[in-house]
């Protein structure tokens, strides 16, 4: 007995709170949980029962039949009325439907579509797209604020990018649509032709943008990708090429471990940094000598300091030539360390040709360096001496063969 | 700088105790290569300097206790990174690019371009000096 009494409360209390929590919702001014997109909608004080009760349908699919039959007649009158405005602006409903569902049952219960710009105004807040003419596109990004998800930032490109594919049906839609919408802070996009325009694809379609044209930028670096076709052939090109300059280190660096005991580099590295910006002044003269020969070695050699992040790089490498003059005052380093690279022994025959003062001056140079650095810059220092004459022709060779 | 590095290094592997080993100098050459790639002035910011670099020194660090620490190599078998939509030559890329594990593919490929930069100028480097030693 107890035990049904307490079933009975229980039932009834139950059954009470459902009730009482249907009646709460039932609450015109209580603000709901769900839909927030549709809380504008209690600015107008019109639609404002339209709201609730369209909310509540929404919200408790356990309604009973009665609030159903309240809710078609209200949602028929607004549809009758939604269509003439919807008949004027053509073919703009079917692009409704296109769009996302809040934003269709948003306009659905505006009568008057662009009657209301502050209304339009908080429903392009939460629309993910808008289609847009390409007039409109240039008021809209001097409108717009600066766009809160990164959606917008990707659709402005988008648009840029994609200007010259929009369809004529989508631009006459557009058109109608900038009439009620050019005060709309937003950016619009105008999407392709065929292609879907919520937001997933469109960050999709941007991703892919960004790695085509990355993949357009290795296809350039590496040597004899252009030709092919097809990304999967690209990439084992690129990785073979990869592969193929590790292996190159490699064997480069075994070479230079079997050369490397016959040549001192320690007086070298100390000369190097200690001259420089001199030397790059001087470097300049005779570089330009050897401008026009050899271009192909100096090419990667220039688009490397010229490149200074990846933005740049396709304009860097497409432009080559032309910004070579441009990029000389930078390149003066590099210029200066590659030639004295491979200068290293011969450095004292290109001083004395340059050199105002003679051939003893740079001789007297090195020397102090080298007592500097230690007993290790005897042999180089002998090394200097003993082939005067011999590297100054090689020298002027070298110079042009190298540069 | 890159030239600088190297050179430097270069010297630094000459002065120290000529070891007849042609292998431990070939090592140590390959290392210098690849650290002065690393510490250029373009590619400082890059994220495969930082693991290339990062790899180099596990390897010096590894070097010293060589017979006694037993070297443990968790490779991860399962492609953690890979998406679908990614080609199958992804993987691969992702094992030669240093670095390349943890990036998105996006990513992967500009890593890869300034990564192809870096060694084709050093391996530029490399010629010019042997072909001047060697003449």
């Amino acid at each position: 007995m107890w035990k049904w009494s307490s079933d009975g409360m229980y039932s009834s209390s139950s059954a009470n709170h459902i009730f009482c929590s249907s009646e709460f919702r039932f609450h015109p001014s209580v603000p709901s949980s769900h839909a927030h997109s549709q809380q504008k909608h209690n600015h107008k004080h019109k639609h404002k029962q339209v709201t609730v009760r369209t909310h509540s349908f929404l919200s408790s699919p356990l309604l009973s039949s009665p609030m159903e039959d309240e809710i078609q007649p209200l949602l028929n009158p607004t549809t009758a009325s939604a269509s003439p405005s919807v008949a004027t602006s053509g073919a703009s409903f079917t692009a409704l439907l296109g769009l996302p569902p809040n934003r269709a049952v948003e306009l659905l219960h505006e009568p008057t579509f662009p009657s209301d710009p502050a209304l339009v105004d908080r429903a392009a807040r939460f629309s993910v797209f808008a289609a847009a003419a390409a007039a409109s596109s240039a008021p809209s990004p001097e409108v717009s604020p600066p766009p809160p998800p990164p959606e917008t930032a990707k659709k402005r490109k988008d648009g840029g990018s994609s200007n010259g594919k929009a369809k004529v049906k989508k631009g006459k839609h557009a058109e109608e649509d900038t009439d009620g919408e050019n005060k709309l802070p937003y950016v619009h996009v105008r999407a392709r032709r065929g292609q879907a325009t919520d937001s997933h694809s469109l960050a999709e379609r941007a991703r892919r943008e960004k790695i085509n044209a990355r993949m357009k930028l290795l296809q350039e670096l590496v040597p004899g990708c252009s030709k092919i076709s097809g990304t999967a052939l690209v990439l084992d090109e690129i990785i073979n090429h990869v592969q193929y300059l590790q292996r190159q280190v490699e064997y480069l660096s075994m070479r230079l471990a079997a050369v490397n005991p016959r040549i001192d580099f320690s007086g070298l590295d100390t000369f190097l940094s200690a001259t420089t910006m001199e030397c790059g002044r001087l470097t300049i003269g005779n570089a330009k000598v050897g401008t026009e020969l050899d271009q192909q070695q100096q090419q990667p050699v220039w688009s490397e300091v010229g490149v200074s992040d990846s933005d740049q790089m396709n304009s860097t490498i497409n432009s080559k030539r032309p910004q070579i003059q441009l990029q000389q005052n930078q390149l003066q380093q590099f210029w200066h360390v590659d030639f004295l690279n491979t200068q290293n022994h011969l450095q004292p025959s290109v001083w004395e040709r340059d050199t105002v003062m003679g051939s003893t001056a740079p001789h007297v140079q090195r020397e102090e360096q080298h007592s500097l650095v230690g007993p290790g810059a005897v042999p180089l220092l002998a090394f200097d001496r003993v082939n005067p004459v011999a590297p100054p022709i090689q020298s002027n060779q070298q110079l042009k063969m190298e540069l | 700088m890159q030239a600088l590095h190297f050179l430097q290094a270069l010297a630094r592997i000459a002065r120290a105790a000529p070891k007849p080993a042609h292998s431990a100098r070939t090592r140590q050459i390959r290392h210098a290569a690849y650290a002065s790639m690393a510490h250029s002035s373009r590619s400082s910011r890059r994220t495969w300097s930082r693991a290339l670099l990062h790899r180099l020194r596990q390897r010096q660090q590894q070097r010293p206790g060589r017979l006694l620490t037993v070297r443990r190599r968790v490779r991860i078998v399962t492609p953690i990174t890979s998406r679908p939509e990614e080609p199958a030559r992804a993987e691969t890329l992702r094992q030669l690019v240093p670095g390349g594990r943890g990036m998105e593919y996006c990513n992967l490929l500009e890593e890869t371009a300034d990564y192809v930069q870096c060694l084709r100028a050093q391996v530029q480097l490399m010629q010019t000096l042997l072909d001047a030693f060697s003449s």
